[in-house]
């Protein structure tokens, strides 16, 4: 019997007890899971990396603010992903058509794009780079910039290995 | 007394796991976190109706936050108009005009926060940066806009 009469499982556990250490089990992996695992099993020692990001459509309080440089966070997990080396801008463009139909490239009043160059610390494996604490770095992608003083994002346009 | 069990032993000992890991991530110290300090930031409000200047007033306590009781006062308010960017074909560039009755808001807060090296935190859960959504509520007005300034007074002395 499964169940005795007294609740028991096998006439051993109570059920509550058992339920309470399966609980208990189930979150103690699940935490030593999410927090303890390496980014990749397969990751190599730490590495070098340049890349530079670009953020479109920005104020020239935005450029101001990244222009002071600084460590840069990854805001939602808030670990490192590098330093600000360089911070270059040039007017906004756009794509419009004109009163012909034709597509002309015209600059976007008061709005800016910025490239910044990051130097990070990363680890990289056979199909990725990693920088922070599992951040991936991958050209085309979206990635969260913030500084002390400034908080974008922007599209990643190269990835260098020094 | 009861005599405890190995299960009972064997929650207890998980519990306390639980804890004082969660404690541990909680409790981690920045080795850079320097005491609170005063920083001022500026909110730029964008088209709100010319009358909401008059609703606002230096020296406003105003909650900055929708939910967490943080607070900032207001030391300096500056409008203009509000200027609206439409591209026209026939002229082949964006043409910058004002719309009649709306402005923009620019509002300079000041408040205590933690200021270390790759963060200015206010409060548990606000980070003042360039960027950053900000809300001004105060009695009887509310509304939100964008960090474009913030100083934090080491900043000035490193100057």
């Amino acid at each position: 019997m499964i169940v005795d009469k007294d609740g028991k499982l096998f006439g051993k556990i109570n059920i509550i007890d058992a339920f309470t250490i399966i609980i208990a089990i189930i979150v103690v992996f699940g935490i030593a899971l999410r927090f303890c695992s390496a980014p990749s099993k397969n990751a190599t020692e730490y590495i070098k990396l340049k890349y530079v990001v670009e953020i479109h459509n920005v104020r020239k309080y935005t450029v101001d603010a990244l222009s002071k440089k600084g460590i840069v966070i990854n805001p939602d997990q808030r670990d490192e992903v590098g330093e600000i080396l360089d911070v270059s801008y040039s007017p906004e463009i756009w794509e419009e058509f004109d009163s012909d139909g034709n597509v002309i490239f015209v600059e976007v009043p008061n709005k800016y794009t910025v490239k910044v160059t990051v130097l990070s610390t990363g680890r990289e494996n056979d199909n990725k780079y990693y920088v922070g604490k599992d951040t991936e770095l991958s050209v085309g992608s979206i990635i969260n910039l913030a500084t002390k003083y400034s908080n974008s994002s922007g599209t990643v346009k190269s990835i260098k290995k020094l | 007394m009861k005599k405890f069990s190995a299960i009972d032993v064997f929650i207890i000992l998980a519990f306390l796991f639980i804890v004082t890991f969660v404690c541990s991530k909680v409790t981690k110290q920045d080795t850079h976190v320097n005491p609170i300090q005063k920083i001022q930031f500026t909110v730029l409000v964008t088209y709100v109706d010319n009358d909401i200047k008059d609703v606002v007033s230096v020296g406003d306590k105003v909650q900055i936050t929708p939910k967490e009781k943080i607070y900032a006062t207001v030391v300096g308010i500056v409008e203009n108009d509000y200027m609206a960017d439409s591209f026209n074909p026939a002229l082949k560039r964006f043409v910058t005009s004002s719309i009649k009755g709306k402005s923009d808001l620019l509002l300079t807060l000041v408040c205590d926060a933690t200021v270390s090296d790759r963060e200015i935190q206010v409060g548990d859960e606000f980070f003042a940066r360039v960027g950053e959504q900000c809300y001004i509520i105060g009695k009887g007005y509310g509304m939100y806009g964008f960090i474009v300034t913030v100083e934090d007074f080491e900043e000035e002395v490193e100057k």
